[in-house]
């Protein structure tokens, strides 16, 4: 087959990166641990999306394909950066590649805690499944089978409504 | 917060994503940026490949043009040492082309030390580029060319003399230098251009990538 010309992998990856940053920045916050490591996997997923987009042939849909991606991609650099024992520190080596938005809603800090609480592939699970992707569609990204993800997700949803109810409690 | 209002708050990022992007920081991680660099070093990889291999089939093909002018034309009969010059300038043309080959993979063994962050991508790039302009050193330059010089203008030399005579084998290989150095000095030159503007570049993004004091 041949090879997709430059301008037109360029487009399609602007496109994509323009209307579907979210999803990007889901991951790299659920992921990163520090600023400097957010910007650091944001830049990787990015690179990985670049390079993905000769390979979508419309399969599924571009979400779907962009959480792969991105979530693969996760997965991969949280396991080499504990390799590599690499923490970064918080001003270490933010790079001003993302620029934060300064009103930070503290729920979503707070699902964000909850999700780090969470194995990888269930913090993987627990991101797709806020999304509203189906089991299909998860099971297809992570690559297991529909009844682990319904159990899996199962147990994911009752850790945080205990969690959620328990938030409610100490809140009254 | 019950479950649902989780869902909601969680859906808000949708429409008021967490951060803005630095687009130029971006385009620069982006390998699109390092696809011109990557061309260029291959270039020149490939570059003093063929010059090896092709130089080496000019050199026989000057060799059996000048026998087969020498037995058509005059008296000429091949000594040994005409055969011997030839197959010095070949082996060292082939001993570099080696001798370079060792060296980049040496080089490559380094560059896959570097992780692939965007600042370790970068501090790779940046050793690729040095390495290269390592290479356009006097002494360096004077390692990897001389040999092959002196061969080839020893070749042009015997032959020149063999056919026709002291002088007409010293205007030889001064034609042979006169043809190929200019053609070599402004080749290198540009592509030496080249490797500092990368240079200049990839320090000024490994600048920017610094935290703020």
């Amino acid at each position: 087959m041949a090879e997709m010309p430059k301008a037109q992998r360029d487009q399609i990856f602007s496109e994509w990166l323009e209307a579907h940053k979210a999803i990007l920045f889901k991951v790299a916050r659920a992921y990163g641990a520090s600023h400097a490591d957010r910007e650091d996997l944001f830049q990787q997923i990015a690179l990985h999306l670049w390079n993905s987009v000769e390979a979508f042939r419309g399969e599924s849909a571009v979400t779907t394909w962009i959480y792969q991606v991105a979530l693969n991609t996760a997965l991969a650099w949280n396991r080499k950066e504990r390799k590599h024992g690499r923490g970064r520190q918080e001003l270490e080596a933010a790079t001003g590649l993302l620029i934060a938005s300064a009103e930070r809603d503290p729920r979503l800090e707070w699902i964000y805690q909850r999700l780090a609480e969470l194995d990888e592939v269930n913090r993987s699970l627990a991101l797709l499944m806020l999304d509203g992707f189906s089991y299909r569609d998860m099971s297809q990204i992570l690559g297991l089978s529909e009844s682990n993800v319904g159990v899996r997700i199962n147990r994911i949803k009752a850790k945080l409504s205990a969690q959620l109810a328990q938030e409610s409690n100490d809140e009254l | 917060m019950n479950f649902d209002q989780m869902i909601e708050t969680w859906r808000t990022q949708d429409r008021v994503p967490l951060y803005g992007v630095n687009r130029d920081l971006l385009r620069l991680g982006v390998p699109r940026e390092q696809t011109d660099l990557q061309r260029a070093l291959g270039r020149e990889v490939w570059g003093v490949y063929w010059a090896a291999l092709g130089t080496s089939i000019a050199w026989l093909g000057v060799v059996f043009g000048l026998l087969f002018a020498g037995v058509s034309w005059g008296d000429i009969v091949p000594s040994v040492w005409d055969y011997v010059a030839v197959g010095i300038a070949i082996v060292t043309m082939l001993l570099s082309a080696g001798a370079y080959r060792v060296s980049r993979k040496r080089q490559a063994l380094y560059e896959r030390s570097f992780g692939s962050s965007l600042r370790e991508e970068l501090q790779r790039n940046l050793s690729r580029v040095d390495y290269q302009l390592s290479r356009y050193g006097a002494v360096a330059r004077l390692l990897m060319y001389a040999p092959m010089g002196v061969a080839g203008i020893l070749t042009c030399w015997a032959f020149g003399f063999r056919l026709g005579g002291k002088p007409f084998g010293w205007l030889q290989a001064a034609a042979c230098i006169a043809f190929i150095a200019p053609w070599w000095v402004v080749w290198s030159l540009w592509f030496k251009r080249r490797l500092l503007e990368y240079r200049h570049q990839f320090s000024q993004l490994l600048e920017l990538l610094n935290p703020p004091e």
